[in-house]
């Protein structure tokens, strides 16, 4: 059992002590699975994988050329660095399933962060996995019940990935080679294992929380609204204090087996010491003390679920952190989403299932939700700047003991792992250009990318370590999936439509609800998508297909030449997608991918849907960077301890490069080719 | 089982509707229109849901 308290170097050395005994035949108490696999040459064949969502190459250029990242710069020095073509659209769900495929989203079927089915006009789901409602059931008192077996056959609620074609790691199961990723995008629920126990894998992007949402805190102040209401990421309630105790409800999972679904509901009793600036919260048999300012560690928190019949109650359990902002003169208490227990999931996050036990065993309580650092709060404004980056630091700091716990496991094979920092802070902090921010001052905005400059020679550090472990014993990869820019002006696509004449009536004011399908040739949905309303595909489609081509045409070229106030390129480039998508599972890719130029991006309503009255705004919110844009405005990162021979490698190549470490050829599913000599 | 009233008019289209498009009876039609119907409500229902849901990605407002 290693011991939670070793330094990174102490680990990495550890696990260096352990793959020598291993090589020598010497049992140790960490354990080996298996011998280590050797090429015909004997050497022992290793390829690391980081993943660092959202690594930018100018920003790391910039910083290397300053002396700032000298481990990455070594690398650099050595023929391995190139920006890497990321995928079209370049947002993350779309780019890592293109690693895992080695393909494009022709492969893999995934276009954006939303989808839509046409038979369900432009009703919206998250495009990586779909939760399905339950099929059939028997209704006993309050309950409803599903008995999913034969011949009854009714089907439960539940999620299936989206996520289409063969990943790269089929091929090194099916020759027995192990791979373990840790927090892998675009992988829940997990693919199962198809040739072996191989394969272990801890899904990330995408994992929901324990409200089946992709991360929803709780509030409760004293200044809270009297009716808890619910904002995007999250929920307020008001604490009303008698004596100086307060009673609260967390809202938990729903209870899917009552005929009308309620939320299941935790009592905490607040205790509040003005004089001592601190509160005891209870909650089941436990007293949880907080001065102002503190945070908690990981609480469980077991939910009941009602039963018909006799049958015994179920319960599942989740785990949260509770923040106590300010005492006094307003109580405020943040409560983090409900995340899925790691030591009791109450859904599978893991291939095998029991792999984030086998975790939590070690590591105990950690963060499963796929994102993790709750930029929500921060846009919402539970949260100030700082708490946001204490609680993205206590999020980097959870993900580096799991690196620990990686490598101290890791003998041979694939290891893949990730790291969303780069991202989530940076779409809230990241503001690079001269431009005057729309929101902050110049302070700020230097204070900001600082702190994201900083954040940089962090991730170095921990590359220069695994370096210093592995060089000369492992291929050793850094990719991001996309680059990063300013996002400082909004654009509306439907807004725009509508002005075109393409979508109606003139006051739509949302295409989910007043829309007239029969004034409406096209709209957007998800970030960068365009949708033909096209007959015999989409629900109330009036546009005939003989008529599609004439009128793409048309709005690529109305969309490309739109200029903002100043003159300034608003779109880089309209892609079709029949023009550059090839494979098998185009059936749900837009008609067209809008590409942003740098510092514009699509407009928080239109994504769902929603028009605004201008169709080009400044962007106000605290997320003010993204990598929405144009595919060319923000590659990302590629870095290897290996020479590159590929002069412009897409992210399709990285999965084949992989197979080629190995030996292996690189399927005709693949559209990428090694990057290595 | 519960009742509900209709008008006589209301009825009458019923009647002769549920005759024409071949269903056994007049209770067989009605009761497959408000099956439907409440699908229709219930997808409604959960699309609604699942929008919701996507507002809490940050990429999305």
């Amino acid at each position: 059992m290693m011991a939670k308290n070793l330094s990174r170097r102490d680990v990495l050395k550890q696990s260096a002590a352990v793959a020598a005994a291993c090589a020598a035949g010497l049992g140790t108490s960490t354990g080996c699975r298996e011998k280590p696999r050797r090429s015909a040459t004997g050497e022992v064949q290793r390829v690391i994988v980081i993943g660092v969502d959202g690594m930018d190459p100018r920003l790391s250029l910039a910083m290397m050329n300053a002396g700032e990242l000298p481990h990455l710069d070594r690398l650099r020095k050595r023929g391995g660095f190139r920006p890497l073509r990321t995928s079209i659209p370049p947002q993350s769900p779309v780019a890592w399933a293109s690693f895992i495929n080695g393909a494009g989203p022709g492969s893999h079927g995934i276009f954006d962060f939303i989808h839509r089915h046409p038979e369900g006009q432009c009703m919206p789901f998250f495009s990586a996995a779909e939760t399905l409602p339950a099929q059939g059931a028997w209704d006993i008192g309050e309950h409803r019940v599903q008995l999913p077996i034969w011949p009854i056959n009714h089907k439960p609620p539940g999620t299936v990935l989206r996520r289409q074609g063969v990943p790269f790691w089929a091929y090194l199961d099916e020759r027995g080679i192990p791979s373990t990723f840790y927090d892998l995008p675009c992988d829940y629920p997990a693919t199962p294992c198809q040739h072996g126990h191989h394969h272990r894998c801890l899904s990330g992007m995408g994992t929901p929380d324990m409200l089946g949402s992709y991360g929803t805190y709780q509030y409760f102040a004293e200044d809270g609204p009297a009716e808890t209401s619910d904002e995007a990421g999250g929920k307020r309630s008001r604490l009303s204090f008698e004596r100086e105790t307060a009673k609260a409800r967390l809202i938990g999972p729903e209870n899917t087996s009552l005929k009308v679904p309620q939320p299941t509901r935790i009592e905490l009793l607040i205790h509040r010491d003005r004089r001592a600036n601190a509160a005891v919260i209870e909650l089941h048999d436990r007293k949880v003390l907080l001065r102002a300012g503190q945070w908690s560690p990981w609480i469980k928190l077991d939910f009941r679920m009602s039963a018909p019949l006799d049958l015994p109650d179920g319960r599942v359990s989740g785990i949260c952190r509770f923040l106590l902002q300010e005492v006094t003169p307003n109580f405020r208490l943040y409560v983090s989403p409900i995340n899925i227990d790691p030591s009791h999931p109450a859904v599978r996050i893991s291939e095998p299932a029991e792999f984030v036990q086998e975790i939590s065993s070690e590591l105990g309580l950690f963060a499963t939700t796929g994102f993790q650092e709750d930029h929500k709060a921060l846009s919402n404004g539970i949260f100030s700047e700082e708490q946001f980056i204490a609680q993205a630091q206590g999020v980097l700091e959870e993900r580096l003991r799991l690196l620990d716990y990686a490598m101290a496991h890791y003998d041979d094979g694939v290891l893949f792992f990730y790291f969303s920092s780069t991202d989530l802070q940076a779409h809230m902090l990241w503001w690079d250009s001269d431009k005057k921010h729309p929101t902050k001052s110049a302070a700020q905005v230097q204070s900001g990318f600082g702190h994201v400059r900083r954040l940089y020679q962090k991730l170095d550090a921990v590359v220069g370590e695994i370096i210093a472990r592995y060089d000369g014993r492992a291929t050793v990869i850094v990719m991001s999936d996309h680059g990063f820019a300013n996002f400082g002006r909004q654009f509306n696509l439907n807004s725009w439509l509508r002005d075109q004449g393409y979508l109606g009536p003139r006051d739509c004011t949302t295409i989910m609800a007043d829309v007239d399908w029969t004034q409406t040739r096209a709209y957007g949905l998800g970030i960068n998508g365009l949708y033909v309303n096209l007959r015999e595909r989409e629900r109330d489609g009036i546009v005939d297909p003989g008529q599609k081509e004439a009128l793409l045409a048309e709005l690529v070229t109305g969309l490309e030449a739109v200029r903002d106030h100043d003159g300034s390129r608003v779109i880089r480039r309209v892609y079709r997608a029949d023009q550059i998508y090839s494979g098998d599972a185009t059936a749900l890719a837009p008609d067209l991918i809008v590409g942003y130029s740098r510092g514009y991006r699509a407009s928080w309503a239109t994504c769902l849907g929603g028009l605004t009255g201008p169709v080009l705004m400044d962007n106000d919110s605290a997320w003010s960077a993204d990598h929405c844009a144009d595919a060319g405005e923000v590659p990302g990162v590629l870095f290897s301890n290996r020479p590159l021979d590929a002069q412009s490698p897409s992210l399709v190549d990285v999965a084949p490069s992989i197979l080629a470490e190995f030996g292996l050829p690189v399927p005709s599913s693949m559209e990428g080719k090694s990057m290595f000599g | 089982m519960a009742k509900i009233k209709v008008d006589a008019g209301l009825l009458e289209r019923l009647t002769r509707v549920a005759q024409a498009a071949g269903y056994s009876s007049v209770e067989e039609f009605v009761t497959h229109i408000i099956e439907k119907e409440l699908a229709r409500v219930e997808n409604d229902a959960d699309d609604r849901a699942a929008a919701e849901r996507l507002r809490g990605l940050g990429y999305i407002e």
